[in-house]
């Protein structure tokens, strides 16, 4: 399952581009199948938009399983910066631990439609490129202090949800579907437990909204 | 809520009653939110062949008795919990609506509530959350089964959507409850 460096980053490059979306167009790569593109047919140049390319779920399960890759990359830095007090550090590491078997689990999905996981991210710079290009300014940047690296936490669980919620959105397979959704819940699971961290008995802030909507 | 342990009888009726009238309320306010008003004389079965409406159906009866649930509930707790509930039951609300919404989008009829709803014989504050959050989980497990069986890709964001922050509710009770509010990486509804 290792791959070059070169393809390693082209592939999560692509997978992510995809599960940024059109916020992110700029990154998007050419040559990838995205069945919300925009096309120009015949020589009237009339624009389309719609689901006219499909997408196999292999090339939908992809980007996801990228984006938690970059998710369990976060968090690791995050612990590894030692801000944390034990109680909030334990709490992260439990969260950690879960995405983590999210990986696990949508990664073997993953081979077993045929496809190849992206290699984990092993260095700040590679994940800082990604994370810019969703708009996190900074990227992992200087993480100083609890409140910003609980922040920036929460942002990621957002990416995950939107890369999930934009994969329920295309996958075809019922089994896949039942996945993601029991993914998307889990991480809306860990920005409410997050915000209590931040903001302790504040249900509005823990729980913002009644529809998970995520970023990305 | 005065005391930990109310009396049965008592609490069985002030349930009992608030329920259906909880029923009531929300059905009148489901049905303001929707495009359609609905009669008790409307048909509550959705036209044949249309698994989307039916599965979608199912779906709305168990929002139905989360909502009756979080109505009878919500004045008995006190504190984080009462604010919890009554923004959880909006969100049951606005969860209702939206299926109203796809279900009609489906060209079926939305089941009206129940007239009254069963909701046990919970003693004390306790045992309210653990009725709340095991109708969160069993409503959390039958959207996850009904994900797959839509077949419009925005439906099946949108029920994803409203499972996501329904776990997000089992979350806060479980807090409530001291109990671990992540339990498991896989949000299954019968964990």
């Amino acid at each position: 399952m290792r791959l070059a460096p070169s393809t390693r980053r082209e592939l999560l490059w692509h997978g992510l581009a995809i599960a940024a979306g059109s916020a992110s167009g700029a990154i998007a790569a050419p040559g990838v199948a995205r069945a919300d593109s925009t096309t120009t047919t015949g020589a009237t140049g009339t624009t389309t938009t719609g689901e006219s390319v499909a997408q196999s779920d292999a090339e939908v399960l992809l980007p996801v399983v990228g984006t938690e890759m970059l998710g369990a990359f976060v968090y690791q830095q995050v612990l590894d910066a030692g801000v944390f007090t034990p109680h909030i550090q334990r709490a992260t590491e439990t969260i950690l631990n879960q995405e983590q078997a999210h990986i696990t689990k949508l990664s073997a999905e993953l081979v077993r439609l045929g496809g190849t996981p992206p290699t984990p991210f092993s260095k700040v710079s590679d994940a800082d490129e990604v994370l810019i290009a969703h708009h996190f300014p900074g990227g992992l940047g200087p993480l100083r202090n609890q409140h910003d690296c609980i922040i920036l936490l929460a942002r990621i669980e957002w990416l995950l949800e939107g890369a999930h919620l934009k994969a329920i959105s295309k996958l075809q397979t019922p089994r896949l579907l039942e996945l993601s959704t029991q993914v998307v819940a889990n991480e809306a699971q860990h920005g409410t437990v997050l915000s209590e961290l931040l903001h302790p008995g504040d249900v509005d802030k823990a729980v913002p909204g009644p529809f998970v909507r995520g970023t990305g | 809520m005065s005391s930990e342990d109310l009396a049965s009888a008592s609490r069985r009726g002030l349930l009992r009653a608030t329920g259906a009238a909880a029923v009531a309320g929300a059905a009148g306010l489901i049905a303001a939110c929707g495009s359609t008003s609905h009669s008790s004389s409307q048909t509550t079965v959705a036209a044949p062949g249309n698994a989307d409406a039916d599965a979608l159906n199912h779906a709305l009866d168990l929002k139905h008795y989360m909502i009756a649930a979080y109505t009878a509930a919500t004045p008995y707790l006190g504190g984080r919990a009462h604010a919890a509930g009554k923004k959880f039951l909006a969100e049951e609300l606005s969860h209702a609506s939206a299926l109203i919404s796809l279900i009609q989008k489906a060209g079926g009829t939305p089941n009206p509530p129940q007239a009254s709803y069963q909701l046990g014989h919970p003693r004390s504050r306790k045992a309210i959350l653990r009725l709340l959050d095991s109708a969160e989980d069993k409503m959390i497990a039958t959207f996850i089964d009904t994900v797959p069986a839509v077949t419009l890709p925005s439906a099946r964001t949108t029920l994803a959507s409203i499972v996501a922050n329904d776990a997000q509710h089992v979350s806060v009770l479980r807090l409530s409850l001291h109990e671990e509010p992540i339990p498991a990486p896989f949000v299954t509804g019968r964990e």
